[in-house]
């Protein structure tokens, strides 16, 4: 149904958003607050596959950081601006990757502009263990394999939890020889990248997005009446 | 079919028990996000502040999201900040909240209504954001205002654990302070009908995970009713939690509704509730329209529509966060139900 129709309310086709919602899609993620750029809210929408970065901020400064925050999509995360439509990001595989978009919006958000992800090999969290990847073709299509130097007597139960959070986080997949792979079966070098720091973190990232779920709900445990549940 | 009806007759006449085009859409407590903050640059804490920036930011649920009211008192502590508790007014993205661990009186002796309790800037910026959204919307949407009750506002003044203990230990103390209290829920709540609130919704928060039904007969009821006697307009009582074992005794306080959560099934609140009180709520927050997506919300929707709640609303203030998409949908969900189901 046209949500035009759906609506039939002449308030809302007057109203900003309605419009804007129509032309840029679902929020995917939303920050908040923008420390970088006057406290603004700072949202990643989707529609058809291509992502809007989008503020309701008014101004120019909300614009300028709109473009630069759009850029370290594209630094971050291999996005690029689709060759169709002006101010939208396209993965070049053609999928929307909608489960890592959240930690990517985040890291291009909440950054300073000079963050790169961090080099191979990361510090495991759990083990002496120093991680890595290595990419190569099989039998689907880009696949990776997670690495490790040094010795752990839990490294195996360490690459099972590391994997679940590759999949929980990432959405990626595994081979039946135990490699990962992205859904779309292509090469994501610096999404790999970004995602191996955060599936060695699970309980610290569970924590961290628990945390930013309850930030504004209002309920007894946040307004002190009783403890957080 | 009943002719299209404006929003404000609308939500009126479901508080009424009268006939309505199609069931409103209302919001007795916050819709407010960080995203329609940055619309109309107003964020908080200036939004729970000023007037101006209080009644843009408010107007946006019905000229944005399209309910049939504007709620402009976005939190629960205006009172309390005009009594002198410490606030702590946090960010744009959370809520403002009393320090209860600084209470501010130890019994109801100390309960004292400053003089300019109504000149504060906290509870001012509610009264003149009132006025203000009655001039611009008054004839066309319903506005809610919002005065708090006894009970919070004995959390906030004496402190959560030391008011939960008294109502154990001295039963006869606690109707002292919530009787002296009451006295700033008909002030604030008759500042705020002056100024032109059409409905007032009125939080006890005498929730589900704190305090039994029982201490809802024995503490709250009779001054319930005596709100409904003396602030003239409906009144919405606002319990957040499990509240279906005191939803019989709520429905004889005869205030015009009851604004409930969504841990309570709407079909067994609305048997409970049939001919007594009307029900608004009871769309999930934190799962579903904080967390989840239009299909999901619009099922909720369904659900509280198939039970025959008489106002359909989120359960409580909405998470800063949520997304607009959400919100939207609870309008649309309303007349896709209405329209399924042959009603409009």
């Amino acid at each position: 149904m046209d949500q035009k129709n759906q609506f039939n309310d002449p308030r809302l086709t007057k109203g900003k958003v309605l419009p804007i919602l129509d032309k840029i899609g679902k929020c995917v993620h939303l920050i908040s607050i923008d420390k970088f750029c006057e406290d603004i809210s700072i949202g990643l929408y989707e529609k058809n596959g291509m992502m809007t970065v989008w503020t309701f901020a008014k101004g120019n400064k909300a614009a300028t950081r709109i473009q630069q925050v759009q850029q370290r999509l594209i630094d971050l995360g291999e996005l690029s601006l689709s060759p169709v439509e002006k101010n939208k990001l396209v993965f070049g595989c053609g999928e929307k990757h909608i489960s890592l978009l959240k930690f990517l919006l985040r890291l291009a958000v909440e950054k300073p502009t000079e963050y790169q992800h961090p080099q191979y090999p990361v510090k495991d969290l759990r083990s002496d263990l120093m991680l890595g990847a290595i990419g190569q073709k099989g039998t689907n299509g880009w696949e990776y394999k997670l690495t490790a130097q040094g010795e752990a007597e839990n490294q195996n139960s360490r690459f099972r939890a590391i994997t679940k959070g590759l999949m929980r986080y990432g959405g990626l997949e595994q081979s039946s020889e135990g490699n990962m792979y992205f859904s779309c079966k292509t090469r994501h070098d610096k999404l790999f990248q970004m995602l191996l720091p955060i599936a060695r973190n699970i309980r610290g990232v569970e924590d961290e997005l628990e945390a930013d779920a309850m930030r504004g709900q209002m309920t007894t445990g946040t307004l002190g009446f009783s403890p957080p549940v | 079919m009943t002719k299209e009806m404006k929003p404000r007759d609308r939500v009126l006449n479901a508080l009424s028990g009268l006939p309505v085009d199609r069931t409103p859409v209302a919001n007795p407590t916050n819709i407010a996000t960080v995203e329609l903050m940055d619309l109309v640059g107003a964020p908080f804490p200036a939004a729970c502040q000023d007037p101006n920036l209080n009644a843009e930011l408010a107007a946006t649920g019905y000229t944005e999201l399209g309910f049939d009211s504007i709620s402009p008192y976005f939190s629960i502590i205006q009172e309390s900040a005009a009594l002198g508790c410490e606030i702590q007014w946090e960010q744009k993205d959370n809520w403002p909240t009393v320090r209860m661990t600084n209470p501010i009186w130890d019994t109801a002796k100390d309960v004292k209504i400053p003089k300019n309790f109504l000149e504060h800037r906290d509870t001012k910026a509610i009264t003149k954001s009132i006025e203000i959204l009655k001039t611009e919307y008054g004839k066309e949407a319903a506005i809610i205002g919002k005065t708090m009750g006894p009970w919070t506002l004995a959390y906030h003044v004496f402190g959560v654990e030391k008011f939960l203990l008294m109502s154990i230990d001295d039963p006869s103390a606690t109707m002292d302070c919530l009787n002296a209290l009451k006295e700033i829920s008909v002030l604030y709540g008759q500042a705020q009908i002056d100024s032109g609130a059409d409905v007032l919704t009125f939080p006890d928060h005498a929730t589900g995970d704190l305090v039994s039904g029982e201490y809802y007969q024995r503490f709250l009821l009779e001054i319930h009713q005596e709100m409904v006697e003396r602030l003239k307009v409906p009144l919405i009582l606002h319990i957040c939690g499990n509240t279906l074992d005191r939803l019989g005794f709520i429905a004889e306080s005869k205030m015009a509704a009851m604004h409930f959560d969504s841990k309570n099934d709407p079909q067994k609140a609305a048997e409970i509730a049939k001919g007594k009180i009307k029900l608004v709520g009871n769309i999930n927050n934190p799962e579903t329209l904080y967390s989840k997506g239009p299909q999901e919300v619009r099922e909720e929707v369904f659900r509280c529509m198939d039970a025959g709640i008489e106002m359909i609303a989120p359960e409580c203030a909405i998470p800063l966060a949520t997304k607009l998409e959400n919100l939207l949908e609870i309008p649309r969900a309303v007349k896709e139900w209405e329209s399924l189901n042959g009603q409009s």
